[in-house]
């Protein structure tokens, strides 16, 4: 059966972030541990070179860091983070010019083989390869409102305000990496 | 030779400090279009018209293309109507350089007049003449379809993009052009990374939320302020 | 769409990818130092990370306050001959019933309508006279006649208002050249071609 990492929580206030703003190292590093797991998540699945994940996600938080005493809170922090996380993948896959890869995670086939041993964990591993593949296929800009949606969990009108897009092109663009995944997917399951 | 003068007379009397300034203004050998023109440009100065892209406009036709002269005469005229028309979408009270920038906005393919007036809505109170200047920049891409220039344009103007910003959008789209980068993802790169600017700086539009915010695995994302995020798919 | 009207492929495909890491304490270490050493003092920040300035927002607050203080006052334009393209800045407060702040503009415009100086260049070692002609010079060839150098490099320096610009050259008071290293735009109404440089804030 599927195993899914166990739900983390953090409760992160406005008083974190404010102290954030002001330079508390201590703070900031409360919203770093907030956040990490997911950013890593989502730079590993939007990359194009999903190695440089680690490189991105750190890019991006020293980014936040340096406007945070600007932060004012008038924008969802969450957003705003995967903003200017969204901003840094889009830079690095466009400038970079870089042919998109077969994802090779070694870090996550590592997780899984420090994982409980669990029955058809063998399936999962290539179910969690021929997923990541299939992603890697999809075009950047369809890709990443699939990733903000369906697995970050923001809403059309939040990622609308995130990007500038209207929402029936987000709708359109989360429709068309949905079709791409089943169509490459669908062969894996044998439907 | 006593009526060439004359005619010169006229059009320096005419077009006062306009001809003073700029000697190179005439239509070499034609006559009847140089009056043409200077009656043009004494019509646009009279109006309260910024002469300076008629005598531009002039000159390049004279200088640079060598176009005929009814040529000339035509591109003037074509330039005061869009400078008139430029001044009524953008009012009230547009500046020179704002009537200037909306001219060239119209004279680019797919340039409207409603496209002007919503820029100067987004814009409010502020000078729109970078915007415009934008909005040209980008109607003149070939790969970029009017509305969705019009349509960033104003979008930015409403997130309180300053001029400056909206220049050096325009200079990176045009830099990324120059090493091969496609129109479309130079706009998905540049565009969303001054939207995230500017949503920092408070123009973002977003709602104040942040309060308290609860950090879960997808599935059991909530948050205690604002309007709730919808939460992500549930698993079947 | 929720997950019981998406396609059953997708939602294992959406399942895999939701897994999260796991949390790496090295790595958020790295993060926090980098973000520790790169704490810069504000004028070294990316400005394109940087919010709108406090005192753009200080003086549309005075703005309002002068326009409500003072009635049907205008304070007029200002002209710089000097300058081929600078902006003339309306500076105006009323009071009539649909008032229309204009120190904002106006001072948002004299704020980044500052020209900036712009070198153009062109490499025409055979040429003997070589003018920078533009929008901003209305296309006058007599405007800006350019240097050359003993490489046959011609060049000038220009003060420009921020924005897009079209431009060109002429050798030899007859051949109009484009800049090789400028994208090009089209005359709308007599069809030749023209450099393009956007010129940003100094």
């Amino acid at each position: 059966m599927q195993r899914i990492a166990p739900p983390q929580s953090a409760v992160l206030d406005a008083k974190t972030i404010s102290r954030a703003k002001l330079g508390d190292i201590d703070a900031f590093t409360s919203i770093v541990e907030a956040y990490h797991q997911r950013c890593l998540r989502f730079a590993r699945a939007m990359l194009r070179n999903a190695d440089d994940a680690e490189d991105m996600v750190q890019e991006a938080f020293v980014r936040l860091y340096r406007a945070l005493p600007r932060y004012e809170e008038r924008q969802r922090f969450e957003s705003w983070l995967f903003q200017i996380l969204g901003n840094v993948c889009r830079t690095a896959n466009t400038v970079h010019h870089r042919e998109t890869s077969r994802f090779v995670d070694d870090e996550i086939a590592l997780e899984r083989v420090q994982s409980d041993d669990q029955p058809g964990r063998s399936f999962d591993h290539e179910w969690g390869e021929s997923v990541r593949k299939a992603l890697a296929e999809v075009p950047d800009y369809n890709r990443e409102i699939f990733l903000l949606h369906y697995i970050e969990g923001f809403g059309y009108d939040e990622i609308e305000r995130m990007t500038g897009v209207k929402q029936s092109a987000l709708k359109m663009r989360v429709k068309r990496a949905s079709d791409q995944l089943r169509s490459l997917l669908s062969k894996e399951v044998g439907t | 030779m006593r009526s060439c003068i004359w005619v010169l007379g006229a059009m320096v009397g005419v077009s006062g400090s306009a001809f003073a300034q700029e000697p190179s203004f005439m239509i070499p050998n034609d006559r009847e279009a140089s009056a043409q023109v200077a009656g043009i440009l004494a019509s646009a100065r009279d109006a309260g018209l910024p002469t300076k892209p008629i005598v531009g406009k002039v000159n390049y036709g004279v200088n640079v293309t060598r176009s005929k002269p009814n040529d000339i005469v035509r591109s003037v005229s074509l330039v005061k109507t869009r400078l008139e028309t430029a001044r009524a979408a953008l009012s009230p009270n547009p500046t020179e350089e704002e009537i200037t920038e909306g001219a060239n906005a119209l004279g680019e393919k797919g340039g409207t007049v409603e496209m002007l007036r919503a820029v100067r809505k987004a814009g409010g109170s502020r000078s729109v003449a970078r915007a415009l200047g934008l909005l040209t920049q980008l109607l003149a891409t070939e790969s970029m379809k009017p509305p969705r220039a019009a349509e960033i344009v104003t979008d930015l103007l409403r997130r309180e993009a300053t001029p400056g910003q909206l220049v050096a959008l325009g200079n990176d789209i045009a830099s990324d052009m120059r090493v091969g980068v496609q129109l479309g993802s130079s706009i998905d790169v540049r565009l969303h990374n001054l939207i995230a600017t500017l949503a920092a700086q408070g123009g973002g539009g977003f709602f104040s939320g942040g309060d308290k915010v609860t950090i879960s695995a997808p599935g059991d994302i909530k948050s205690t302020s604002g309007t709730p995020p919808p939460p992500p798919p549930r698993r079947p | 769409m929720s997950g019981a009207e998406r396609d059953p492929v997708v939602n294992r495909a959406i399942e895999e990818l939701q897994r999260l890491p796991a949390l790496d304490r090295h790595a958020i270490d790295r993060v926090v130092r980098a973000a520790a050493a790169a704490r810069v003092a504000p004028a070294e920040l990316d400005p394109a990370d940087l919010p709108r300035t406090r005192s753009i927002r200080v003086w549309s607050a005075l703005g309002f306050a002068a326009a409500a203080a003072v009635a049907g006052f205008v304070i007029g334009e200002l002209r710089t001959s000097k300058e081929p393209s600078v902006e003339t800045p309306i500076v105006t407060a009323q009071t009539s019933s649909d008032t229309q702040l204009r120190a904002v503009r106006g001072s948002a415009a004299m704020l980044d309508n500052m020209t900036v100086a712009q070198e153009f260049v062109l490499e025409a070692a055979q040429a003997d006279r070589v003018a920078l002609v533009g929008d901003f010079n209305s296309w006058n060839p007599k405007a800006n006649a350019m240097t050359r150098d003993a490489a046959g490099k011609w060049s000038t320096t220009i003060n420009v208002v921020p924005g897009r610009h079209v431009y060109g050259f002429m050798v030899n008071d007859s051949i109009f050249t484009l800049d090789p290293r400028a994208m090009k735009a089209r005359d709308p109404d007599l069809g030749g071609d023209g450099s393009v440089r956007i010129v940003g804030r100094p």
